[in-house]
């Protein structure tokens, strides 16, 4: 035979579990009037949340210290990306010694999954992820970026520079 | 003034779901409360991949909602299938609903869904108070 024994009044008895809850509640409310700096909310319109400066974002297009593009429109960065969001139109250049330039490269952002396989599949240093973030839009507005949205955008202040010319780049071996 | 349904999948899930924790605080650009059942929401947010047996289910939800809807699509497998846009599998928000609001990312931040949110609830809910919304969506039963 198994007894059932009925819960005695004071586990049934709430009130204590009660009190101590509410106390928490108040404690933490207390101290969070007391230390507003130290609250993890983020008031978003009024306050922005900082994210690092090495952070990978939007796509920009390098240039060179002459301020051409510095795309070869090799097409490594198509071939890799997983997506198929760059569509690059390759284009002969005037200059003898330069084989062809990208004439037109766009991005999608809406396919884009933000993987960073482009920059490391570029051999010149030519796309890289920016620090910002992209850019979300009302259905109408334009998500596929050309090369002057990348290259010159205005969060951009003029053109992005690679810090290496091509010389330097050979010799650090990049 | 919206009362959004959240439909999650994948790694949205966790942005979206980070919406209702204490670091957001998502009642400052409008949201009254989540929506607990599809007929009281007026905002579907939809994040993650939608597989074909999902679409359909987006599609029900979204006829049971009330009369004025808007749709935001977060992240870029939701945008237009992203990466499995060759797959059968995987189908892009855009096909099959009107959606008002993208954002990209993959995931994309959740400041980004707010500012969605904030922008297109102001399209659609201008001056409008809460017993506007409600007036204005015919379903008798809800609240
Ligand atoms: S980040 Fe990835 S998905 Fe986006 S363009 Fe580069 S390779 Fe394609
Ligand atoms: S960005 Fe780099 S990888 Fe892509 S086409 Fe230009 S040079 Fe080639």
């Amino acid at each position: 035979m198994s007894i059932v024994k009925r819960p005695d009044i004071k586990s049934s008895w709430y009130v204590t579990s009660i009190v101590k809850g509410m106390a928490l509640t108040f404690r933490n409310m207390i101290y969070n009037i007391f230390h507003k700096d130290e609250m993890p909310t983020v008031n978003y319109p009024e306050e922005k949340y900082e994210y690092g400066p090495r952070f990978k974002g939007s796509h920009i297009l390098t240039v060179k210290k002459d301020g051409s593009i510095r795309c070869t429109a090799c097409m490594l960065c198509a071939t890799n990306c997983p997506a198929d969001c760059i569509s690059i139109t390759a284009a002969e250049h005037d200059d003898p010694e330069v084989e062809k330039f990208p004439i037109s490269y766009e991005i999608d952002t809406l396919r884009c999954v933000y993987c960073g396989f482009c920059e490391e599949a570029c051999p010149v240093d030519a796309v890289r992820m920016g620090p910002e973030w992209q850019q979300p839009g009302l259905n109408g507005s334009s998500f596929v970026h050309d090369i002057q949205h990348l290259t010159r955008r205005p969060n951009l202040k003029g053109g992005y520079l690679s810090i290496l010319d091509e010389e330097e780049r050979h010799n650090s071996g990049i | 003034m919206v009362y959004p349904w959240i439909e999650q999948t994948g790694c949205c899930e966790l942005v979206l779901k980070s919406l209702s924790s204490s670091v957001v605080n998502w009642e400052q650009v409008g949201v009254v409360r989540k929506a607990e059942r599809p007929e009281e929401a007026n905002l579907l947010i939809i994040g993650g991949w939608i597989n074909p047996e999902q679409a359909q289910n987006l599609k029900e939800v979204y006829d049971r909602m009330l009369k004025e809807k808007l749709v935001i699509a977060v992240g870029s497998c939701a945008l237009s299938a992203a990466a499995f846009a060759n797959d059968e599998n995987c189908v892009a928000a855009k096909e099959i609903l009107p959606v008002h609001y993208f954002v990209p990312g993959c995931p994309p931040r959740w400041d980004d869904i707010l500012k969605g949110i904030s922008a297109i609830s102001k399209i659609g809910m201008q001056n409008k108070t809460v017993r506007d919304i409600l007036n204005d969506s015919g379903n008798d039963h809800v609240f």
